[in-house]
Formats: C-alpha cells, sequence, structure tokens
C-alpha cells in the first residue's frame, strides 16, 4: 500500500489554474476519483481537480508540480482521503504532501481574435490545414474508433460506428453555429455527450473543440461558449467525470493549454509550427487530440461560413445526405 | 455467434491501455469483436451499431467501464473477458495496470457488489458525512466516520442510531482502527492476538497497540470511538457498545480503554460497565485517578506503555491486580496530589549511558525540555510524565508542544506526515540558550511519512551544530511508535535516530522519563529556572535523577 522509493516529503506545485485557486482557498475534504501513472484526479463538491507531473500539459481544472511521481507507484487510490486549503493538498494514504504557495498562476481563459481578422487568416490556411490534418491523422490510422474517420476517409468505404453516429450530429451542431443559434446549438451538443471510445468520449471532446473555436473566434453578435451550459447541467448522468470537467470549463470559455496552442497556430498572427502544433494535437491520447482537432476545424469552417460549401472535414456524400 | 459483457464500476483507464486491451482481446481465438468504452447513453448505441449491445452494459453508468465481446461460443466470450478483467486489474504480471480499483458511487452500489459488506469507511467533507453515515446504518452496516467538522447533534443521532441497531460508529473524526486485523486511516501493522482496544485517542490507540506487538502479544480488535465520545453530551455512547461488543467476541479475553480525561460523569458509567463485564479490562484515562478505576473492580494505568503491559501480562494468562503497582513514589497517593510515576527500569544501558554523557555535557543555563510532538495523545502523556516526575510546577515551565494541533496545520500538513514545521521548531530550540532536551515521538505505521526518522536528522544536526558553535551540547530523545512490520520498519527507523546521536526509547512514557530526569539533574548545576520548585520524586542516583517508566518485562 506504501511507496517503498524515496522521494521528498513535500512536493511543490508550479503551476495552478486560475480557475481552480478560489476552490482550493475554500478547502475541506475530498477524495481520490481516480489514478494514472503521472496524474492523480481529486473528485471535490467544486469539480474535479486533476493534479500531473511537469509532462502533463496545464489543465483548466488542473495543477502541475515539478518533476514527476508516479502516483500509482505511491500506492494512491480510489477513494482515498485528500485534505485541501489554500496553501496545500495532503494526501495521507500516499504520503503526500502538495506545497501551493510556491505556484505560479496559470489563466485557461482562451483569448479571442477580432472575428473578421481570425475569418480572414482562417479562410487562407484552412487549406493547408486540411492536409496537415489529414496527413498526422493518416500516420496514425488504426489508433482508435474515433472521429479520426471523418478526417482522411475517403467517402466510399463504411465509416466507423463512432464516426457515423456522430457526423450527422456534428453537422447540426456546426450549423447552429453558423446560425448563431445558442438554442439550437446546446440541443445539438446534447447529442454528441458521452458519445464514443475514452474517458473523454469522442462526442465531448469534439464539443470542447468547437467551443474552442466559437471562443478564440466569436462572432458579432451574442453566441458564444455559454451555449455548452445546457450541456453541463446534465453532463454528469451523460459522460464520464473527467470528460464533464473539461465541459464545464470549456462552457466558461476555460480550455487546456495545448488548445491555447493550437488555436494561436491556427487563427494567430504568426503560423510558424502550425504542422508541428497540428501532429502534436493529432497524437495527444489514443482518440482526443484527433477529436478535438475535429471539432476545432469544424466550428471554425461554420464560423467562417464555409460549413456547407468547403467543410474542413469531407463527409462522405451518405452523411452530408443525412445531415 | 454470442455477444457478452461485463461492467467495471468507476474504472478510469487510459484511452490508450483500452485500445491496446481491445486489440489483444479481439485477437483471442472464437472473438470476432470486441469493444472497451464507458457506458454512456449514447455509447450504448455505438456498442448497438457494433451489434455488442449486451444487457449487463444497460445497467452500467457512466462512470463505468464495459467490456463487450462478441465471440463464435459463449466460452471463448467468457475467456476474453477474464482476459479483459485480469488486464484491468493489474493481477497479469505484464502490465502496470494498478490504477483501477473497483470502487461505487454510493454505499447501495458498494454493498450490492461486494454481497456481504459490514464496515463503510466515510470520508466525505462533514457536510456530507452525516448523510453518508445515516445511509450506512440504515442498512445495517457499522461505520468508521474519518470526517471531521461533523456537528455533535449529529454524532449523537447516530450514534443513538447505531446503539438501536446493534452497530459501531467510529468517530466523527476517527483517525484509527483496526477492525478484523484490516487497518483503517493511521494504524500499525500489528500482529493479531486476543486484546481489544477501544479508544477516544488516535495515538494512544498507535502507541498501546504497538507496544503490545513489541511484548508478543497481538490485537483482535481496535475501535476508536472519537474524540468526543466521552463527552458529557454524547455520555460515551459508543465506548459503551463497543465494551459490549469486544466482551462478546470470542476471540478478544482481554480489553483496554484509553482516552483523554472524560467527563466525570460519563467516566463513572463508562467503568461500571466496564467493571461489570466478564472480561478483564485495563483503563487508561489519561490523567485520571487510578483509585476510581480501582474502586469498580478494573485495571488502572496511568501511562500507555502500562496499559499495554498489563494487557498483555493478561494476555499470558497471567494476573495483573493494578498497573500502577510499580510505582514507588506514591503515585497519585502523594502527599502534594501530584500524580508521580517511576521509571523504574530507566532506560536500557545505551541510552542509560547516553543520557549520563548528555547530563555531563550540559552546560549551566540549560535546563529545559522542548517536546515538539506529532501525536497529541503522546504530548500529553509526556505532560503529564513531566508533571508527576518533575512535579507540577516546575513541569510548567519545560515546553510540551503538540504540532498536530489545529493551531499548527492550518495551512500546512500534519507533522506525521511532512517533518518541515517540527524541523524548524527543532532549529529554533537550538537557539535558545536555557534547552537542555529536545524530546520527539516518530510515528510510524499507514499514513504517516514514508522516512519519519530520515527527515528528522537533518534538522537535529543542524541544532546540534548550532547550539556547538554556542559552546552547547543538545541532548535530543526520542521515541519511535511503529512496528517492524510498518512499511518503515521500526528497527530501520531506530538506527537512523541512533546513528544522529539521539537517545533511544522504546516508549513514549519512557522517553518523557528520560528527558525528565535529565532536566532534573541539570538543576543540580544550578541551571534551574528561578523558582523552578525541583521535585524530589524521582530521587538522584549517580548523577542521574531516572524518573521512571515500567519496561517490557519490569515489574508493572
Amino acid at each position: 500500500m506504501h511507496p517503498t522509493s524515496t522521494r521528498p516529503d513535500a512536493l511543490d506545485a508550479t503551476l495552478v489554474s486560475d480557475a481552480i485557486r478560489a476552490h482550493l482557498a475554500r478547502g475541506g475534504r475530498c477524495v481520490v476519483h481516480s489514478v494514472f501513472r503521472s496524474v492523480v484526479n481529486l473528485e471535490t463538491p467544486g469539480g474535479l481537480i486533476t493534479i500531473g507531473g511537469s509532462s502533463v500539459e496545464p489543465l483548466p481544472h488542473g495543477l502541475r508540480m515539478r518533476g514527476d511521481i508516479d502516483f500509482r507507484a505511491a500506492g494512491l487510490r480510489i477513494g482515498h482521503q485528500v485534505l485541501l486549503d489554500e496553501r496545500w493538498i495532503r494526501i495521507p494514504a500516499g504520503a503526500i504532501a502538495i506545497d501551493l504557495s510556491h505556484a505560479a498562476g496559470w489563466s485557461p481563459r482562451l483569448p479571442s481574435t477580432d472575428f473578421a481578422l481570425a475569418r480572414t487568416r482562417w479562410r487562407v490556411r484552412a487549406s493547408d490545414v486540411r492536409g496537415l490534418v489529414a496527413a498526422a491523422v493518416r500516420a496514425r490510422s488504426g489508433s482508435g474508433d474515433g472521429l479520426g474517420d471523418l478526417v482522411h476517409h475517403d467517402g466510399h468505404t463504411s465509416l466507423q460506428s463512432v464516426a457515423r453516429l456522430a457526423a450527422p450530429r456534428l453537422q447540426r451542431l456546426a450549423a447552429a453555429l453558423r446560425d448563431a443559434d445558442p438554442s439550437a446549438a446546446g440541443m445539438a451538443a446534447e447529442s454528441l455527450v458521452g458519445l464514443g471510445p475514452g474517458l473523454t468520449p469522442s462526442g465531448d471532446d469534439a464539443l470542447v473543440g468547437m467551443a474552442a473555436a466559437v471562443t478564440a473566434m466569436p462572432p458579432p453578435g451574442t453566441l458564444d461558449a455559454t451555449y455548452l451550459r445546457r450541456v453541463v447541467d446534465t453532463a454528469p448522468a451523460r459522460t464520464t467525470a473527467v470528460s464533464t470537467a473539461f465541459l464545464r470549463h470549456a462552457a466558461d470559455g476555460e480550455f487546456a493549454a495545448g488548445l491555447h496552442e493550437l488555436m494561436a497556430a491556427l487563427i494567430g498572427p504568426d503560423p510558424t509550427g502550425l504542422a508541428s502544433t497540428i501532429e502534436r494535437s493529432v497524437a495527444f491520447g489514443a482518440t482526443s487530440g484527433t477529436d478535438t482537432l475535429v471539432g476545432v476545424l469544424m466550428g471554425l469552417d461554420a464560423l467562417a461560413g464555409t460549413v456547407v460549401d468547403t467543410p474542413a472535414v469531407p463527409l462522405p456524400e451518405t452523411v452530408r445526405a443525412a445531415a | 455467434m454470442t455477444v457478452h459483457a461485463r461492467v467495471f464500476r468507476n474504472s478510469y483507464r487510459d484511452s490508450v491501455e483500452l485500445m491496446r486491451i481491445a486489440a489483444e482481446i479481439e485477437g483471442l481465438d472464437g472473438i470476432t469483436r470486441a469493444g472497451l468504452v464507458m457506458a454512456t447513453l449514447a455509447n450504448r448505441e455505438v456498442l448497438q451499431e457494433a451489434g455488442l449491445l449486451a444487457e449487463a452494459a444497460l445497467a452500467a453508468g457512466p462512470n463505468d467501464l464495459v467490456v463487450a465481446v462478441a465471440a463464435d461460443a459463449d466460452a471463448a466470450a467468457e475467456i476474453a473477458l477474464d482476459r479483459a478483467a485480469e488486464r484491468l486489474s493489474g493481477t497479469d504480471a505484464g502490465t502496470a495496470a494498478d490504477a483501477v480499483r473497483t470502487s461505487w458511487r454510493t454505499i447501495a452500489e458498494g454493498v450490492a457488489d461486494l454481497g456481504g459488506a459490514d464496515v463503510a469507511l466515510v470520508s466525505t467533507p462533514g457536510t456530507y458525512a452525516t448523510a453518508e453515515a445515516l445511509k450506512a446504518l440504515k442498512r445495517g452496516i457499522n461505520v468508521f466516520l474519518f470526517s471531521d467538522n461533523v456537528p455533535i447533534e449529529d454524532e449523537i443521532e447516530l450514534k443513538n442510531l447505531a446503539v438501536a441497531r446493534d452497530l459501531l460508529l467510529m468517530g466523527p473524526d476517527c483517525g484509527t482502527a483496526i477492525l478484523d486485523g484490516v487497518p483503517l486511516g493511521f494504524a500499525n501493522a500489528v500482529r493479531r492476538g486476543d486484546i481489544g482496544l477501544i479508544g477516544a485517542s488516535g495515538t494512544g490507540l498507535q502507541q498501546v497497540s504497538c507496544l503490545i506487538d513489541r511484548g508478543g502479544a497481538g490485537v483482535s480488535q481496535a475501535i476508536g470511538v472519537g474524540g468526543r465520545d466521552l463527552d458529557a453530551r454524547v455520555g460515551g455512547t459508543m465506548m459503551l457498545a463497543a465494551l459490549r461488543r469486544l466482551d462478546a467476541d470470542p476471540g478478544t479475553r482481554v480489553i483496554v480503554l484509553i482516552s483523554k480525561p472524560p467527563a466525570d460523569t460519563v467516566a463513572r458509567v463508562v467503568l461500571q460497565a466496564a467493571g461489570s463485564l466478564e472480561t478483564p479490562v485495563v483503563v487508561n484515562f489519561l490523567g485520571g485517578d487510578p483509585a476510581t478505576v480501582r474502586a469498580f473492580g478494573l485495571i488502572p494505568a496511568r501511562t500507555f506503555e502500562a496499559a499495554a503491559n498489563a494487557a498483555t501480562a493478561l494476555s499470558r494468562g497471567e494476573a495483573v491486580a493494578d498497573a500502577t503497582a510499580g510505582d514507588t513514589t506514591g503515585g497519585a497517593d502523594s502527599a502534594d496530589g501530584a500524580d508521580r510515576t517511576e521509571v523504574s527500569a530507566g532506560p536500557a544501558g545505551a541510552s542509560r549511558r547516553a543520557s549520563a554523557d548528555a547530563i555531563a555535557r550540559l552546560q549551566p543555563g540549560q535546563w529545559r525540555i522542548r517536546g515538539l510532538f506529532a501525536g497529541g495523545s503522546l504530548s500529553g502523556e509526556a505532560k503529564l510524565i513531566l508533571g508527576w516526575t518533575l512535579g507540577a510546577e516546575a513541569a510548567r515551565t519545560h515546553e510540551i508542544l503538540d504540532l498536530g494541533d489545529d493551531e499548527y496545520t492550518v495551512g500546512r500538513p500534519h507533522p506525521m506526515i511532512d517533518p518541515r514545521l517540527r524541523n524548524e521548531h527543532i532549529v529554533a530550540a537550538a537557539d535558545d540558550p536555557s534547552t537542555a532536551v529536545i524530546l520527539l515521538d516518530v510515528v510510524l505505521g499507514h499514513g504517516a511519512n514514508a522516512d519519519p526518522a530520515g527527515a528528522l536528522v537533518p534538522a537535529i544536526r543542524d541544532a546540534r551544530q548550532r547550539a556547538a558553535r554556542a559552546g552547547r551540547h543538545l541532548a535530543v530523545v526520542a521515541s519511535v511508535c511503529g512496528t517492524d512490520a510498518d512499511f518503515q520498519g521500526r528497527s530501520r527507523q531506530e538506527a537512523i535516530l541512533a546513528a544522529a546521536g539521539v537517545i533511544l526509547a522504546p516508549s513514549n512514557a519512557q522517553a518523557a522519563g528520560i528527558a525528565a530526569a535529565i532536566a532534573a539533574a541539570t538543576r543540580g548545576d544550578g541551571g534551574g529556572p528561578a523558582g523552578g520548585g525541583a521535585s524530589d520524586g524521582a530521587g538522584s542516583a549517580g548523577g542521574i535523577a531516572m524518573s521512571v517508566v515500567t519496561g517490557p518485562g519490569a515489574p508493572l
């Protein structure tokens, strides 16, 4: 039950998301929700908190530590007691104490770009991006039953189950975004929740990607990512707790650092490094990176008004008809 | 073609790992398709599409993992599901899949899955703890309530319900229990035996159980009842219930009660109940009056060690009338009313020599004991022993801090986990020219620091060096509360401390006795505080006023 390796008595957090600072400051007790080698999730009354080592990207609901600790080897188990306060996270069963006092703050809020400027950039880059994404996904083909099939599908063979189920729903959501209709967007989004493989099902990843597109390139009017709040309300019963955390923050315009980087490459002033950023995105997880990217591309297409004519994701004819 | 599925509740696995498992079982003989997905509503559609929807998946929730296979025959499907289960449970040597342990979202789910759970551990925030504990009790399940901040009114209600249903409600804020050999909360790896412990004191329970283990006996059950159980409002409800439980337990032949001083009215009720049992009962109410305990036909013990020794002797079939019988200085009956005990055995040879050496090296003006404790009950016991050996007035001039108290732990980890706060105090104590002895406890076991002795040594060395630069010596006295079966290893921890020149005692009481003896000896050099009022109770021999703690094998 206990680690046999020696490790520091207290671990230092280096980065804490601004979105969970207030939550930590309230303190209290919670429990370990799930344990992975380099990540442990805590289930708190205010939502999930993810603790990761230095190799884990900053998350909207996360904090990052100096170096890496093997949480499995540390003996952490689901349900272990965790004590929280403004300065410390303590997990007595694993003899782990994480000092938050020296951690820098990090804002998960995704910055927005002027809509007209972003749309122009996207239209200029979209074709290249599609090629890069298709190539990166093809290179990882066979890596899972997610939405990747939508990106490099030849339009003739049958789609994998998840992609076939997701495609018309994604199209409905894209159309709602194009029409700047939050109500229709919320309804379409609900149909994608919990769909697909992984801890963060493909449909959820795509929803986060689309919300990132809306947040980074907000169209004139009232449409923003808050249409997702309708989804968040029912998400705990419809998808995993991990996924619910990502959706909750996405609805508030908060995203993981990888998405900040991706959006900057796609619609920011400097597209240098676009290819490597896309490769990294696709390589994230088994299907999550690709699924999120599909959402981003469809979202940008929808907002730029190209959803029907030149979708970034070349859907097969059968799917277009269904949509 | 047949489709089978198995559900793994609250299983969270990396997607890459799930894919790898799916690929592996899809490659098994007779398997045509396999899928591992979280059992969301939407994924039922996916399974349906793939021809993999089996009935088991319909009852699963979004945080459950469903493994579904389509196979040529039932046997092939079951083999594949067993393989997936192996991979997911981490029992297969080829994987590092130890992250998934079955746990449940509700008590009802857990009970249904386990088919016979009889203890629920509740560690939710206090706000929710009462509701969860109520659910468990209403299902006929005993509760270990680790949560704090549970209102006392809720505690009373929960305990009354538990008693009505013949159940235990251990807590709230219950830190330690060992039930049928299973440690809960902070507890040590002690051998099983026939001594049942009931305690309203966390580190007190730990100390007694470890000393029983060291004496060669074992623990049947250790039941924590929560620090407020003997409060007049709660009335000792759970200590009484635990007494009845252990009295009826065929595996328990001796019972030990451990608590800080209870409310008088409650103490009498508990003692009366204990006195009516057939099982012999040793009572250690720290600072309580042994005469009262004797009056109920029970065996009083004034230290944790004395309680452990008495219980161990009873377990061996030896007769024990009074665990304070070894007191040679009048004890509670002494004329000035100060409760004193004797360290009849004193420290073992090496420690005795080290103590004498320390006294010889202390400078005039060095007289103060600075006790820096991680365990609240252990610090309480040390205070009492200083009072007994040095006299109450003199004892107050020394400093015994419980660094695990809320006053010190707000915003930082408990010193049983993180040594930094205590290390700061150790170094600061060295800068005070009056400091003669630093007294420490080192608590091992589940939940404690992985190497508490190793974590203290740098601070001890630093303190000694600072004192040496000022021309002073520092005595450091410690005891290790733990067993060799604890993952930190008592012998290993003691060796680390001994190598750093720490004077070791086998119990907290003996460590406090040694510290008191050193402090008492320094007074002879005129180093004591003005009006310190040195006690004469400890006696003096060869320059070392050895007060007393009964060691294993020593007369009780």
